[in-house]
């Protein structure tokens, strides 16, 4: 697998999508992005690239575009966008139950800690209600940290794997 | 700690708005993007050929690129924008002049970090956006913001019927985005309706 440090940049496989919430998970962990790749021939190619942040880019060649053009590799590459889509929807509702059972604690911890120092239910309830747009846009924030240190937890693993191979 | 609350800012920001591009481009099913340094060097080999294209006299890009060299592109660029303000393809060449300018300066900044230390991989994303998008012409941009506003531009000559496929397409991206960003909005939702219910059935 290689990462954006390694010395020589290798030609892509021939095709790549992502079939399984794992190997997403594992784009985004080794490479920072998620690619999505149909090509026919050499040179013709559609490539979609999801990156951690959200943002999206999609290039296609321009023979994909010709009169003549291969107009089947836009569909199967507009197939292989849409499965990976149903994979992410999908994804983050089997996320969803692992993340309310993590909530869960995280409510009773704070509930009980907040009546052993003596506040209220009602005022427990009035401090939720006021951060919670501010806590919005932390959750999804520590959620896109975790994905990030997810990232560099497995680009320092392949480096070491990398090290300790290289000495064999 | 300033560091932290930094990089915290950073993905803050990241997640106010969502932006997708569709681009035509030659050539890209041969690489892929390798180290930063050789990255770095693509991208300012790319921006000297389109500013020599346009009229302006570069040097040879130096092996390996400096980011005083990266300053020189963006600084070029601005010159070729300044000097087209009147010729036919003004709107087109200050597009790509912006690009190149903003894209220059912004890697010479990151320069050190991208090239001398381990590089952050939200260091990496950036790196790799510029380097994709090169000096291509974005024929379909889709920004959506978090307050749901969304902004949409298709070049003209992409327009019609007979790229409606590559409008599907990216369509597709958008949804893709927006797939990925609702993942985020999911786990929110799903965080403080346990939180609310936790409490209330007390």
């Amino acid at each position: 697998m290689m990462l954006p440090g390694d010395p020589v940049a290798a030609p892509w496989p021939r095709e790549q999508a992502p079939t399984t919430l794992a190997q997403i998970v594992a784009a985004f962990a080794v490479h920072g992005a998620l690619i999505v790749s149909t090509r026919v021939g050499d040179d013709v190619e559609a490539r979609t690239i999801v990156h951690l942040d959200g943002d999206v880019t999609t290039m296609i060649s321009p023979t994909c575009l010709s009169e003549s053009g291969p107009k089947e590799l836009l569909r199967r590459h507009e197939a292989a966008m849409r499965n990976v889509g149903a994979l992410l929807r999908n994804g983050a509702a089997s996320a969803t139950i692992r993340t309310t059972l993590v909530a869960a604690v995280v409510v009773v911890t704070s509930t009980i800690v907040d009546l052993v120092v003596g506040h209220s239910r009602a005022h427990v309830l009035a401090v939720l209600g006021s951060v919670t747009s501010v806590s919005v846009l932390a959750v999804s924030a520590m959620w896109k940290l975790s994905v990030w240190i997810l990232m560099r937890r497995a680009r320092r693993e392949i480096v070491r794997l990398r090290g300790v191979a290289s000495s064999m | 700690m300033a560091r932290f609350a930094d990089r915290f800012g950073d993905i803050v920001r990241g997640l106010i708005s969502l932006e997708v591009n569709t681009i035509i481009k030659n050539g890209m099913s041969a690489t892929r993007m390798g180290a930063p340094d050789a990255a770095l060097s693509e991208i300012a080999a790319r921006y000297a050929t389109w500013l020599q294209s346009n009229g302006c006299v570069c040097d040879v890009v130096p092996d390996p690129v400096t980011p005083r060299y990266l300053d020189t592109l963006a600084a070029k660029a601005e010159q070729v924008k300044a000097t087209h303000l009147d010729s036919a393809d003004s709107e087109e060449v200050a597009i790509m002049a912006t690009r190149i300018a903003r894209s220059a300066r912004h890697l010479s900044t990151l320069f050190d970090k991208l090239t001398k230390t381990d590089p952050e991989p939200s260091e990496l994303v950036q790196l790799r956006k510029i380097w994709e998008l090169g000096t291509e012409r974005v024929v379909m941009q889709t920004v959506l913001w978090i307050d749901g506003d969304a902004t949409q531009r298709i070049h003209p000559a992409y327009a019609d019927q007979a790229h409606q496929q590559l409008l599907a397409i990216h369509s597709a991206s958008v949804t893709m985005s927006l797939n990925y960003w609702k993942s985020l909005g999911d786990l929110i939702v799903s965080v403080f309706s346990t939180a609310w219910e936790k409490l209330t059935t007390k």
